[in-house]
């Protein structure tokens, strides 16, 4: 051993030498470190300690050391590492069966090297000496072969006569637990009835009878499943007994259940994998398809498996499968895209060829085959409706931009571009504010910021000055940001403002405004039609202008004749007498223009009504005037402020015989002045028409053909609204007649006073000399009566009397001449 | 009491002096038959109480004596009373008489006796 160990520490020696020692020597040489770690065993660990010596370098060699033997052997290493001489002693090691193992072992420590060196000889007698053995070495013998299994010996009844290995530990009982009691105390009762049913069988046979797999109760009381072999050795004399070999199998049942679920899951996806999933070799033959795979090749999985997949493709695409199959077999995964033409219809099909590996070497090639056609459909359709999408916010007249929800500009249109001045390969992706600072705090900031807080389209008009633009916005806040759609109104601003101009003058001017429908029915009417009718807008509203305005009095012919052209469109304009709501007489000058819509369909009507009863009243007036200065007898003259005449009437032609051409520019005085006009007169009137007064005039004019006659004229001057004179106008009457008449009247009256003065005289006559007698004559009566008869003034009283009747009849005589004269003569 | 009538109508003359005299037989009454006699003797004899004057009458009528007699006026109110006896209805003559404010009446003829005492009654107050 000695020699042996100096050949190890001069290993230059003979390398060879040592290495057949540590091959074949029967005892176990080893070294073991300063760590306590095998660095080199000798093949002879295997039959010693059941290991490779591979399977103890490197290893703790305490750790198969007998946990009661550990402490002891440590002490002894340590004291020869301490540099005690070598020592032989025993110890037990655990078998890998888990059997003890008695050692006998030489160590000794090289400080040379660092190492121990050990050789250990398994010590037969202490093994048998120390293990407490209830049966014989043949026993022992037949049983060996299941050493690191539980042996049991059991009677007919499978009372337990001996139990030991290494299963027993693992359940955690000592042998002593289970010596005389009962296996079936252990077992499971739901596995009871089949072990039973082993036992017969096995007491019937000679043989090995495998106990079907059961539950056994270990010492933690935990279930543990056992798989058993009974011999039945019942009848061998040196045994005598059933001889049962049980093998803890729960972990390897387990794992099996394991195996069979994951199979089953594995089946699962592959059969139930909505994706075509197909197993090809490396020749291209199918090896297996799953369901999807027969819904996409429209074959059963037996018409599929053992021919070629080129088979069920067209020629094209089965050239590319092989192509793509031959780089899949060199190992790498392939992906591609396939489209398969099928009369009309075209599938697209993704896919991924997987290589299946067993030992470096390719043996089967997976394909998963998605079918993209519908995917592929759908991006093609977004991708056109996105191309779409940008074409039609292209097209849009509206202004589009989208403003993501850091502000900034995600979608530029073009008309955007031209509306707002913005630049789509400048702008997009910038911050709209950082590039509009001038719009920050303005009318679009606010909008688009409330929008975009309340979640809330907003709508608004706004003054755009950077494009100098009034613009119409409608701003949708999403998830994305904010769609901003805008329209120029520039145009309908200015329009609307003017609108609104003419909207106020249309209720504000004083003329009446109506605006009817096709039907004539008011829609609405200004403040003038107000002033002038008297209707306001809600008596107004539904009626037609006819209804209000016309009434029993009201000549309609004027709207009568127009009526027809103004219903079918055409403008109208017409004078008519109304009535207003009091019933007042209202002349109104009407137009009437129908308004079309932009399909060129008569839709309104406007209706503009001028109040014209003044000048309707004056016409009338001046005509009637007219009618009077052209029909009547007497002459009218006018003249312009200078007296130069401008027209005369028909009248002062028949009166003067001048026609108006005659007259026209001349001054009437010199045309009709003649030697017996009075100058006296001809001054006053001068005087008067400087004067500016009316005034009349009498004078002898001559007429064209010379005649005198006399003429009255009354001259009124005409004052123009700037309070100067403008006209004349002089009218003429003949006068002829009546100044004859007149004339003839004055002598007649002249006569009449004379014939006066006569009759005054008669009546003189009558008072004095007709009276005087009478007077005498009743005076003579009374005085007689109060006189006494027979004296001489009775008697001359009397004679007196008669003397008074005889002049009384004197006087009569003669006035009765007289009257007789003065009706046969005249006065 | 002198009275003076004047008048150139004998028969009216005689007439009213007897219708005077019938009322008061002492009356001295001188009759004229013309306004010019009449007054000679006013200017010879003096003025009397009472002139009864005729209106129509040749040379010198009644209102001649009137315009005679004028200038003297405010003498004869006092103490002659002058009557105009005319036969005349004319109305003209009483709107004449109006002129001479110192005639005291105007006596349609002929004379009655009521109206004579009135009148004598009426100069006897002055």
């Amino acid at each position: 051993m000695a020699y042996l160990l100096k050949i190890r520490m001069k290993r230059s020696r003979s390398v060879f030498l040592l290495d057949t020692v540590m091959k074949y020597s029967l005892d176990m040489i080893c070294t073991i470190d300063a760590d306590g770690c095998f660095r080199e065993v000798s093949e002879a660990s295997r039959h010693i300690l059941g290991y490779d010596s591979g399977e103890l370098e490197g290893k703790q060699y305490l750790s198969f050391v007998h946990p009661e033997d550990r402490a002891m052997t440590a002490g002894i290493a340590l004291g020869l590492a301490g540099g005690e001489p070598a020592v032989s002693f025993t110890n037990r090691y655990i078998h890998k069966s888990g059997a003890e193992v008695w050692l006998t072992w030489s160590a000794v420590w090289s400080c040379e090297e660092g190492l121990l060196f050990c050789i250990a000889r398994v010590s037969t007698e202490a093994n048998f000496a120390k293990q407490e053995l209830h049966v014989r070495a043949e026993l022992y013998n037949a049983l060996l072969k299941h050493e690191e299994d539980m042996l049991a010996l059991l009677d007919s009844r499978l009372n337990y006569k001996y139990v030991g290995g290494t299963t027993l530990k693992e359940l955690g009982y000592a042998p002593e637990q289970l010596l005389g009691s009962n296996a079936k105390d252990f077992i499971h009762p739901e596995d009871v009835p089949k072990v039973q049913a082993s036992l017969i069988e096995v007491l019937e046979s000679e043989g090995s009878v495998s106990v079907p797999h059961f539950r056994f109760r270990n010492a933690k009381g935990e279930w543990r499943w056992v798989e058993t072999v009974v011999s039945n050795r019942l009848a061998d004399a040196s045994i005598g007994a059933l001889v049962a070999n049980s093998r803890d199998i729960t972990e390897q049942k387990a794992a099996a259940q394991k195996l069979q679920e994951s199979e089953l899951r594995f089946r699962a996806l592959f059969d139930n994998n909505p994706d075509t999933v197909l197993v090809e070799n490396r020749e291209g033959i199918v090896l297996d398809v799953n369901r999807a795979g027969e819904a996409l090749l429209q074959l059963k999985r037996h018409q599929v498996i053992g021919r070629p997949l080129a088979c069920f493709l067209p020629p094209s695409a089965a050239s590319v499968c092989l192509e793509h199959l031959r780089t899949a077999c060199c190992g790498e995964i392939v992906k591609f895209v396939l489209e398969i033409e099928e009369g009309p219809e075209s599938k697209v099909l993704e896919v991924t060829k997987i290589p299946v590996s067993v030992d470096g070497e390719v043996v089967a090639v997976h394909s998963v085959i998605k079918d993209i056609t519908a995917v592929n459909r759908y991006h093609s359709t977004v991708r056109q409706h996105a191309d779409k999408l940008n074409t039609i916010f292209d097209s849009i007249t509206d202004g589009f931009f989208i403003l993501d929800r850091d502000w900034n500009f995600a979608y530029i249109n073009r008309e955007a571009e031209r509306l707002l001045s913005l630049d789509r390969k400048h702008h997009m992706g910038k911050n709209a504010w950082r590039e509009f600072p001038a719009e920050v705090s303005g009318e679009f900031f606010r909008q688009y910021h409330h929008a975009v807080e309340t979640g809330k389209a907003v709508h608004f008009e706004a003054y755009y000055g950077g494009t100098n633009r009034w613009v119409e916005v409608k701003a949708f806040p999403s998830e994305e940001g904010l769609s901003i759609y805008f329209d120029d109104i520039t145009e309908k601003m200015s329009s609307r403002q003017e609108l609104e101009k003419l909207s106020l003058v249309a209720s504000k001017t004083t003329n009446g405004v109506i605006i009817t429908d096709r039907m004539r029915r008011i829609e609405w009417v200004n403040e003038g039609f107000t002033k002038l009718t008297g209707y306001c807008l809600e008596e107004a509203v539904g009626k037609r202008p006819s209804e209000l305005l016309h009434n029993h009095t009201t000549d309609t012919r004027a709207f009568e004749s127009v009526s027809d052209k103004m219903m079918s469109g055409e403008p109208v304009s017409f004078e008519i007498l109304n009535s207003r709501k009091n019933g007042e007489e209202i002349w109104l000058s009407v137009q009437v223009n129908p308004i079309y819509d932009e399909n060129g369909v008569l839709s309104k009507y406007i209706t503009i009504q001028t109040d014209i009863t003044q000048r309707v009243k004056s016409q009338q007036e001046l005509e009637k005037l007219s009618l009077v200065a052209s029909s009547t007898d007497n002459g009218v003259i006018i003249t312009d402020a200078d007296g130069l005449t401008e027209w005369v009437n028909e009248g002062f032609t028949r009166l003067t015989g001048y026609t108006l051409s005659e007259t026209l520019g001349r001054k009437p005085g010199d045309l009709l002045q003649g030697p017996e006009t009075n100058e006296a007169a001809v001054r006053v009137m001068r005087e008067s028409l400087k004067q500016g007064i009316h005034f009349s005039a009498v004078l002898a004019n001559y007429k064209k053909s010379g005649e005198k006659f006399w003429v009255s004229m009354d001259i009124t001057p005409i004052y123009g609204s700037a309070g100067v004179i403008t006209q004349f106008i002089a009218i003429q009457k003949d006068i002829t007649f009546k100044m004859e008449a007149e004339t003839n009247l004055l002598k007649m009256a002249q006569d009449l006073y004379a014939h006066n003065k006569d009759l005054e005289q008669f009546t003189y006559i009558v008072s004095h000399n007709l009276r005087a007698p009478v007077a005498n004559a009743l005076g003579f009566a009374n005085l007689l009566t109060r006189i006494d008869k027979g004296t001489k003034v009775f008697d001359t009283s009397l004679a007196n009397l008669k003397e008074s009747v005889f002049r009384l009849d004197t006087v009569m005589k003669d006035m009765t001449r007289s009257l007789a004269y003065a009706t046969a003569g005249g006065l | 009491m002198e009275v003076f009538i004047i008048d150139d109508d004998e028969l009216s003359l005689f007439l009213t002096e007897n219708m005077l005299l019938l009322e008061d037989e002492t009356l001295g009454i001188k009759g004229f038959l013309s306004g010019a006699e009449a007054l000679e003797a006013l200017s010879s004899d003096g003025i009397p109480d009472l002139i009864f004057l005729d209106l129509n009458m040749p040379v010198m009528d009644g209102w001649g004596f009137l315009d005679a007699l004028t200038p003297l006026a405010p003498g004869l109110r006092k103490s002659c009373n002058i009557y105009i006896l005319t036969s005349s209805l004319a109305p003209s003559d009483a709107a004449r008489i109006t002129k001479y404010p110192f005639v005291a009446g105007l006596i349609h003829k002929p004379i009655e006796s009521d109206e004579l005492r009135t009148i004598f009654s009426q100069h006897r107050k002055k």
